[in-house]
């Protein structure tokens, strides 16, 4: 019988992973992300201007994605004080913010989740090459008025 | 020899009212209209018989309800620190001697029964404390008496307390109307099964919240891709869905893939 407080439960690690990505806009940020009402999606949902991904192995496999529109990116590089708010400075800042949230999992998991180098494009860039889930999750959340979402792709 | 019969313990009834930050949560929510029709009971604290009564839902469906609108944190269980209770029921007895716990008195008036501007004084405290102001509501509710027959419900919010009053400022007031044209009993007719409940019972097993969700998620991702295409599934709330299964291939591979993952060995019935 499975445990209701099973910490080594596949969905206990995408909690964690979650929890990674909210502490990112209380910290970089200013503030929390909000999490809205989640809905599983056996169609991958159309990306917002820049999305991040980072592919994961071990007791997750797939990846996870973090979409969201380019007014947040520039509220967020507004916050860190760079003037530079175009298409470029957008990708760079959700590939360093991927790469934040990623070096944060991996402090948190050790080697018992591989983390793949995170990867990031622009919405009329090509998918990149990673496995298609049968279906995901979807977590939107609001910051500062703003929309994104979570994209959870597991494929086991 | 002889059998002592026990009587059975009477239960207490759990009543629930409005969550003081439930503004927060309110935003953007899209429920089902009997959802709401529930919550537009809980200005003041509720039961779920009491729910019965006044909207004409069975009793499990009212109990339901209840948990999913304290599931969002719409609501919450009813509870007073003795001095509040006593402070706001002129029945209340005075503190008794140590060891002797005095009766509860009966429930706060009905739903229905519009808020006192002020409440009663206490009238029989030991130690005649300070009265305390009452607390406004957060919502203000003006809607029809009974929402069996409720063709429009109109909730205008106001906030109360600063920490309400700062959130409404950021978010502006929020009007909203929900429109019924059919009684809560006829709006899931027919065949194929709710899965609602099902969804909740995986929910409630991986411990609720977003963990009992990623719990659904890995639930649902055993299920093969050519039945969850077949039953028209493309896109699932795990909050608010009223989805319907016809699919009996759906139901078999759900139940089998919540007890592999879950550990879940059977899920409720059709609700």
């Amino acid at each position: 019988m499975k445990s209701d407080t099973d910490v080594s439960a596949p969905e206990h690690d995408l909690g964690v992973f979650i929890a990674i990505v909210r502490d990112y806009f209380t910290t970089v940020g200013g503030s929390a992300a909000e999490l809205l009402n989640p809905t599983l999606e056996w169609i991958t949902p159309a990306r917002l201007d820049t999305t991040g991904y980072i592919p994961v192995a071990g007791g997750l496999n797939g990846w996870i994605g973090v979409s969201l529109p380019d007014s947040m990116l520039r509220s967020l590089l507004d916050r860190i004080g760079e003037p530079r708010h175009d298409d470029e400075a957008c990708r760079d800042f959700a590939a360093e913010m991927t790469s934040v949230i990623t070096g944060n999992a991996r402090a948190h998991f050790g080697p018992r989740l591989r983390l793949s180098p995170p990867l990031a494009t622009r919405h009329d860039d090509p998918l990149p090459d990673l496995p298609q889930p049968r279906m995901s999750l979807k977590l939107p959340f609001r910051w500062q008025g703003d929309h994104g979402f979570l994209l959870v792709a597991c494929t086991s | 020899m002889s059998t002592i019969k026990k009587k059975p313990a009477a239960r207490l009834s759990d009543a629930f009212v409005r969550s003081p930050d439930c503004a927060t949560y309110l935003v953007d929510l899209k429920l089902p209209p009997e959802l709401w029709a529930v919550f537009a009971l809980t200005e003041q604290p509720v039961t779920a018989e009491q729910v019965v009564d006044k909207t004409g839902l069975d009793l499990e469906t009212a109990k339901l309800a209840l948990r999913r609108l304290a599931r969002r944190k719409l609501i919450q269980k009813h509870v007073l620190g003795w001095q509040d209770y006593i402070n706001a029921s002129p029945a209340a007895a005075p503190v008794a001697p140590a060891g002797v716990v005095a009766p509860p008195a009966p429930m706060p008036a009905p739903v229905t029964a519009p808020a006192p501007a002020v409440a009663a004084p206490a009238t029989a405290v030991v130690a005649s404390p300070a009265p305390v102001a009452p607390t406004p509501p957060l919502v203000r509710l003006t809607a029809a008496p009974k929402p069996s027959v409720v063709t429009e419900v109109v909730f205008t919010l106001r906030s109360a307390t600063a920490d309400a009053r700062r959130r409404a400022a950021a978010a502006g007031l929020v009007e909203f109307k929900l429109t019924r044209t059919a009684s809560p009993a006829a709006a899931s007719p027919g065949t194929g099964r709710k899965l609602r409940p099902i969804l909740d019972a995986i929910i409630e097993k991986g411990g609720g919240g977003l963990q009992g969700q990623l719990l659904a998620y890995r639930v649902f991702l055993r299920i093969p891709s050519e039945i969850a295409a077949a039953a028209g599934l493309s896109s699932l709330s795990l909050v608010d869905d009223d989805f319907t299964v016809q699919d009996p291939r759906l139901i078999d591979a759900l139940f089998e893939a919540a007890r592999t993952v879950a550990g879940l060995e059977s899920l409720p019935q059709a609700a």
